[in-house]
């Protein structure tokens, strides 16, 4: 699956045009595609911004970008929009600003939509190779991954969860935003192994909590820790016996969230990935968890 | 098929592919044709937008009709529910004045339209109602 058509499908005509005469070798390089109201589209390659040669972007840009995020249904995405972001088809990731919208339950959706980032989701078959001897020794581990937004979490849990599923592994999938399998009525359009249960778009504490009592993982799989709910629910698998393989955002050297100190403490994890950029490279590293 | 739609966008924030499924199978006559047509648009969805389909999905209804329902294209799928059920709740309005005009015509002109096209956008109104 070719996730930066996945994205530049979303785009209204003249935009995807622009976005698809970009090089191929820059298409797979893309990270995002990034829309602000007023102002010419962007590509995201290797950290900077590039213009796309179309004319500036206007509100019904926006709106046509989310009709076709959303399968003409953005009534239907208010919980995600109260999120900031939309789950489109392909596994593209649409990050959304506006205006808040407050209701009597408090923040209720997004109007007004000043600016949209489509993440396009890649598959990097064999990026896990340096590591995967380390994550490995005497058996897979609990296994956090970390990195600042950006800096390819996703793209590695997704080789991960497949390396570990090609080799027999039991790995359940909490996929809340539809990123990890960019599953399409259920069925994961990238290649994360033959022995994957994914559970898409249910939130990833109760799905946790669904994968352990029904489909007997021996490893969990989620993307980006974010709060208490998320840390309470990991720690209930690992005191099922499941091993966990999660990310979290994070800098070396920059204190964590609250839920991941919550789970290190808790020792739920015994390695840690660092992804780091350096000279315009991914490096990663893998060290033990204190 | 305008009151049945309102329902579902208000009560359950029906995606609208899934909507007009259910109106399919809801309805019956040209009210029903109408919403097959416009489901079976929406595998198109992103080489055309969702107006379009719209507009294509109306094209066989009689011009009155056309007119009205028109506006909905483009505001279904695009804004909250509840700028939509408010644009179909207009549209419900226009809709029943247009059917009320239809028959205080008929009457002041005091005929019976027997002709097929008159009877046949009476009954749609009502459907599309």
């Amino acid at each position: 699956m070719n996730g930066f058509l996945a994205a530049a499908a979303l785009l209204p005509p003249m935009l995807r045009k622009a976005a698809l005469s970009l090089a191929p070798e820059e298409q797979a390089v893309c990270e995002e595609l990034r829309l602000r109201r007023g102002r010419f589209g962007t590509a995201l390659l290797r950290g900077r911004e590039y213009v796309l040669s179309a004319p500036l972007i206007t509100e019904e840009d926006l709106r046509s970008v989310l009709e076709a995020a959303t399968r003409a249904s953005l009534h239907a995405a208010g919980a995600e929009l109260a999120r900031g972001f939309v789950s489109a088809p392909g596994g593209v990731r649409v990050g959304v600003c506006g205006v808040g919208v407050i209701g009597t339950g408090g923040l209720e959706g997004l109007r007004s939509f000043s600016s949209l980032s489509l993440r396009v989701p890649r598959a990097v078959p064999g990026c896990a190779g340096e590591i995967w001897e380390a994550l490995n020794q005497n058996g897979f581990q609990s296994t956090l991954i970390a990195s600042p937004p950006g800096g390819g979490k996703t793209t590695l849990l997704r080789e991960l969860i497949r390396c570990l599923s090609e080799r027999g592994c039991r790995v359940a999938v909490a996929d809340e935003r539809g990123e990890i399998g960019a599953a399409q009525s259920g069925q994961p359009q990238f290649d994360i192994g033959p022995c994957v249960d994914i559970l898409t778009g249910v939130p990833k504490a109760k799905a946790v909590g669904m994968l352990v009592r029904a489909m007997n993982p021996q490893v969990v799989a989620m993307d980006e820790i974010t709060d208490h709910m998320d840390a309470s629910a990991l720690l209930e698998g690992v005191g099922c016996g499941v091993r966990l393989l999660a990310t979290v955002h994070g800098e070396r050297g920059c204190q964590m969230t609250a839920a991941c100190r919550e789970l290190l403490t808790a020792g739920a994890f015994q390695r840690m990935v660092w992804i780091e950029e350096r000279d315009g490279v991914r490096r990663y590293s893998v060290e033990p968890c204190d | 098929m305008l009151s049945m739609m309102e329902f579902e966008l208000a009560r359950f924030k029906t995606p609208l592919p899934e909507l007009f499924t259910v109106l399919e199978m809801e309805l019956h006559g040209e009210a029903a044709a109408l919403c097959r047509r416009v489901g079976s648009g929406f595998a198109r969805l992103g080489e055309c937008d969702f107006s379009a389909l719209w507009s294509e999905g109306l094209s066989a209804l009689p011009e009155e009709e056309e007119r009205i329902l028109c506006t909905l294209g483009s505001v279904l799928g695009r804004y909250g529910a509840e700028e939509q059920t408010q644009a179909v709740d207009l549209c419900r309005r226009e809709m029943e004045l247009a059917r009320d005009e239809a028959k205080i015509q008929a009457q002041e002109k005091g005929r019976v339209y027997i002709a097929l096209s008159a009877a046949g956008g009476a009954m749609l109104s009502v459907l599309l109602l």
